[in-house]
């Protein structure tokens, strides 16, 4: 009896005699109360980070107010979203309208069945052979969700926002997957836990033998593609305040846009998770000889830099215009990433 | 490697000079000038053409040589297939050089196109995959679409992409259904060990024929065969004149192919009675085409429900594939002979249509004192057409007809009355051109303009029209070579 | 054991293979269920924007027949392709349509009186067939699918998958040559 969920749900199980054959679908129902909780946990105080960051670029103070340096606004927030009243508009065309909050919310919450926190199979829901491709292909549903709502709501802004939304994601989906093709073919394997495995060990006893060390480049276009991805600043022209009012949720109210507003937090984890994943070892230490510290804080805490970054981008660069956009995606970042991948071919056949 | 890269070599020369063509027509943009984009397509497909012919007569080719695992036939049906795209694609460019003369269109990529065609048909005539069969299927359809497509002015033109694409969708849905099942009853998609499959375990015979007759949808529809034959009047009769020869001519000639070599080498007749299909489908086939072809007045459509009536007879000498070992050689002879036949038509349609402005019938009136060499030359290309003497025609006829009657099959002599009594009707419609051009009195009689390159193309098409016949013994013993390479059941 | 739960886990199928029958059943009638009645709706719903939602619903459900069928990488690929790239260069051909998302338009036309009895007719033949033949099963290899998927299209499929990306080349020009508005001082 280790102690992994498994094991502990198994011996209280045994405790309450309850059958056996529940344990599993125990630990699947617990597992994923675990990973909302944490989702909700995350998203609470990245909202607050990102206001706090963004404060102190920006030469303000930030939320201070309620609780501890304003530790609870997000809180107070979230149950001001949550008693707003829920709005559809008279035209809106209903069932889409209700059901696109839930097809964004859904994938950009399945993908942490795969990330991995720490180590050994206790700290990943499920470690599927197909990680990564598993990470790609659901990532890849939000976008229905986004052109639904923004049809549904019948309302021009949303309308083109859902049309910058379709162009943006198909452009950025190829130079994505592109960039992390070559992690991939240096782990040899598309499991998330695999790919971090591979990564173990150090050059010369001091430099970690991370990816990014081969991928400097990969690791970029993955950043700026994911951003795009996840539309994020400078890429969210779908939601450009300025010019769309809020885009594709313009019309969305309560619970609908908490769920939007779940989601688009929740990926902005999710990015900063799979590029750690991808080329920073995950939760390897950065030397072996600091391996006291916990997998999980490794993690964690690499996740947390990226998370820095990406608010960092945000608040510094201007939003860029829908034909940079897209002749940046198409005509840098795709050559880029194809070169790219021809290089790591070169780097593994040599090695 | 080296030996399956030779193998493999008309491929890649298409394959890099297509990619090629597209940089070439981009260098070449004025319409003056040397003709790079033309003069480079030619030399690709010359180039091409070269190892075909060398693995042709050399003997590195046998029956049963395929590289890849087995999903690329290295033989004498393949290469023979080759060759008629390879020299057909010639010929189309050299029409293509004179019909798009006055029109804009986006040249380098047209003839890039072309290219990926032949590309298209030549992997399609030695796939013995199902996969590959699909893929090759679909890349040849793309293409043929777009360039069914390239009058983008022209209403009609869009019509015919438009029909073509939903036609061919829905046909090689079905198809690939039908392999499905095959790849179901047997656990493998090559087509040799499909054979060995069923040798060992007889499938259910219901599902086979089912499976077959799906098939038969998707390669019915390239080869125009009744009852999958509704697209190709509108789309012959929509699509530019050369890309209509191209598609009358290396387009069914890639859909006999495939059907010879999946028939052929992957359902013995022992375990499903094929011939007996396919002999009703020509029936089918031949009657309605030629019955259709006698009302219309637009050449263009005549010649859509000729090549209709022409693939009924070639389905007849595919049905007598299963009982006489000359019924392959005499089918191969009467694709060699249709295409030069059925190019030199399209060359004249083309050369007259763009300069008359018209494709209806009743504008060639008088064309014997406007165009003499060219109305004398399409008179040949209807009594090919047609099957009389003394055309290539004739003998690829001649031919079919010998090997259905020697198999002493009575269902075949049957079939073959009724292939003669259609080549009586055909002459009809065949000859009404003829009688418009010679006897009817024309509205207008000055002259029409005949280009060089459109006199050499007549000339040759013309040339080998008869050559064909008179000169046969290199044709048929090609023919004989051809099929003495391909391993049937 | 009759009901072993364990094997809910759809994803880890291709690893462990230990389903029983009766749960295999039911998450594949569940499974055919969503796809069926998803593909009727997508033929019989009048807004073409609804329709294309229950297709997302369909492609959905064949990816999970093929997890039921252990072939995990094929399953997310199929998410991929179909849901994050066609469906989405649907939706945009439809907005780009003009005026054709909002329309409520039957999909069927006086013709249905013929096609119904013929389709059905196909349909029970097909069935029939399809039961009533023993299919040799060959049974799914155990492990991951991706590295056999990727070695066969390096070797015994190269030329296939060579071939494929000119097909995608010709497709690539072709849609730009279609869709490309040709401007009066257009060479050539």
């Amino acid at each position: 009896m280790s102690l992994t969920l498994t094991g502990i749900i198994k011996l209280v199980f045994g405790w309450l005699h309850i059958p056996e054959f529940l344990v599993q679908p125990t630990v699947m129902i617990v597992a994923a109360a675990i990973i909302l909780g944490f989702i909700l946990l995350v998203v609470l105080y990245l909202v607050y980070g990102l206001r706090k960051v963004m404060g102190w670029i920006q030469a303000r103070i930030g939320p201070n107010r309620v609780g501890w340096e304003g530790l609870a606004q997000t809180i107070a927030d979230a149950l001001k979203l949550l008693t707003k009243e829920d709005i559809i508009p008279k035209n809106a065309d209903k069932w889409p309208f209700i059901i696109a909050p839930i097809i964004v919310f859904v994938p950009a919450y399945m993908v942490y069945l795969v990330i991995p926190f720490g180590k050994g199979n206790g700290w990943v829901v499920q470690d599927l052979n197909i990680g990564i491709l598993y990470v790609v292909a659901v990532l890849a549903i939000p976008t229905i969700g986004i052109i639904t709502a923004g049809w549904s709501s019948n309302n021009k802004w949303s309308l083109l926002g859902a049309f910058r939304a379709a162009a943006q994601i198909i452009s950025y989906d190829i130079p994505l997957v592109l960039a992390m093709v070559p992690a991939v073919m240096l782990a040899g394997t598309l499991s998330t836990q695999g790919i971090v495995n591979a990564q173990q060990g150090t050059w010369f006893g001091i430099f970690p033998r991370w990816f990014i060390v081969s991928q400097g480049v990969g690791f970029i276009i993955y950043l700026l593609a994911a951003l795009a991805e996840s539309n994020m600043t400078p890429f969210d022209i779908m939601e450009a305040e300025s010019e769309l009012v809020a885009g594709f949720n313009t019309e969305y109210s309560g619970m609908k846009f908490a769920l939007f507003f779940l989601a688009e937090f929740a990926s902005m984890f999710t990015v900063s998770a799979i590029a750690v994943t991808l080329f920073f070892g995950g939760w390897l230490p950065i030397h072996p000889s600091l391996s006291f510290i916990p997998p999980v804080i490794w993690f964690l805490g690499k996740a947390a830099v990226f998370i820095f970054v990406i608010m960092w981008i945000r608040s510094t660069l201007p939003r860029v215009r829908v034909d940079q956009l897209m002749s940046f995606g198409w005509k840098v970042l795709i050559p880029v990433a194809l070169l790219n991948i021809a290089w790591t071919g070169l780097l593994v056949i040599l090695a | 490697m080296n030996f399956s890269l030779f193998y493999l070599s008309p491929e890649l020369i298409l394959a890099l000079g297509g990619i090629a063509a597209l940089f070439v027509g981009l260098a070449s943009k004025s319409r003056k000038g040397f003709p790079w984009p033309e003069v480079f397509c030619l030399l690709v497909l010359a180039a091409a053409l070269v190892p075909t012919i060398a693995m042709l007569t050399m003997g590195r080719v046998t029956s049963g040589t395929s590289i890849f695992g087995g999903i690329f036939a290295v033989d004498g049906l393949a290469m023979f297939f080759k060759i008629v795209a390879l020299i057909s694609t010639g010929i189309v460019t050299l029409i293509s050089t004179d019909f798009f003369r006055r029109i804009r269109f986006h040249r380098g990529e047209y003839y890039a196109l072309l290219i990926f065609a032949t590309l298209a048909i030549t992997t399609l005539a030695a796939s013995a995959d199902l996969i590959m069969i699909y893929l090759t299927l679909e890349f040849l359809s793309l293409t043929s679409y777009i360039l069914a497509g390239y009058l983008k002015q022209d209403t009609k033109s869009n019509e015919a992409a438009v029909k073509y694409f939903l036609y061919g969708s829905i046909a090689s849905a079905v198809m690939i259904y039908g392999m499905s099942l095959i790849y179901g009853l047997t656990g493998t998609t090559n087509i040799v060990e499909i054979a060995s499959t069923f040798k060992v375990n007889p499938a259910s015979y219901s599902l086979l024929y089912l499976a077959v007759v799906m098939l038969l949808a998707g390669f019915g529809y390239k080869i125009a065969m009744v009852p999958f034959h509704q697209w190709s009047p509108d789309v012959y009769e929509g699509a530019p004149t050369p890309v209509t020869a191209f598609l009358s001519v290396g387009s069914k000639a890639a859909g006999f192919a495939v059907l010879i070599r999946v028939f052929a080498t992957g359902i013995s007749t022992a375990i499903l009675d094929w011939a007996g299909l396919i002999m009703v489908l020509s029936a089918v086939t031949m009657t309605v085409g030629n019955l259709v072809a006698i009302p219309q007045t637009n050449i263009k459509r005549m010649l859509a429900y000729s090549s209709i009536g022409q693939a009924g007879y070639l389905l007849l000498g595919v049905a007598a594939m299963a009982y006489s070992s000359i019924a392959l050689p005499s089918v191969l002879l009467y694709i060699f002979a249709y295409t030069f036949t059925n190019l030199g038509a399209f060359a004249v349609v083309s050369m007259i249509s763009t300069r008359i402005k018209s494709d209806y019938i009743r504008d060639y009136a008088g064309l014997i004192r406007r165009a003499p060499a060219a109305a004398v030359a399409m008179v040949f290309f209807m009594l090919s057409l047609a099957g009389i003497p003394p055309t290539a025609g004739f003998l690829g006829k001649f031919y079919i007809f010998a090997a259905a009657i020697q198999s002493g099959n009575s269902w075949l002599l049957a079939l073959t009355i009724v292939a003669i009594i259609n080549t009586i009707i055909s002459v009809y419609y065949y000859m009404n051109v003829v009688r418009y051009m010679f006897f009817v009195k024309a509205k207008r009689i000055e002259p029409i303009e005949q280009p060089g390159i459109m006199n050499f193309v007549i000339g040759m098409t013309f040339a080998m029209t008869i050559i064909i016949l008179v000169y046969a013994g290199p044709f048929i013993s090609m023919a004989h070579i051809s099929s003495g390479m391909f391993k049937g059941i | 054991m009759p009901f072993d739960l364990h094997s809910i886990n759809l994803f880890d199928m291709g690893k462990q293979f230990v389903f029983t029958l009766t749960l295999q059943k039911i998450s594949f009638l569940a499974v055919a269920f969503m796809t069926f009645a998803s593909a009727v709706a997508v033929v019989t719903m009048k807004n073409i924007f609804h329709s294309l939602l229950f297709l997302v619903l369909t492609f959905l459900g064949v990816a999970g027949i093929y997890l039921l069928l252990s072939a995990d990488f094929l399953a997310a690929v199929q998410v991929l392709v179909y849901i994050g790239a066609i469906t989405v260069l649907i939706m945009f051909a439809l907005m780009l349509t003009s005026k054709l998302m909002a329309k409520r338009v039957s999909q069927t036309m006086e013709q249905w009186i013929v096609a119904l009895p013929v389709t059905l007719g196909i349909l029970v033949v097909l069935i029939r067939l399809v039961v009533l033949n023993p299919w040799g099963m060959k049974a799914a290899p155990a492990g991951p699918t991706t590295g056999i998927i990727g070695t066969s299209l390096m070797t015994k499929y190269l030329l296939p998958f060579e071939l494929a990306s000119i097909v995608l080349l010709v497709a690539v020009v072709g849609a730009i040559l279609l869709a490309k508005e040709d401007k009066s001082d257009d060479p050539s």
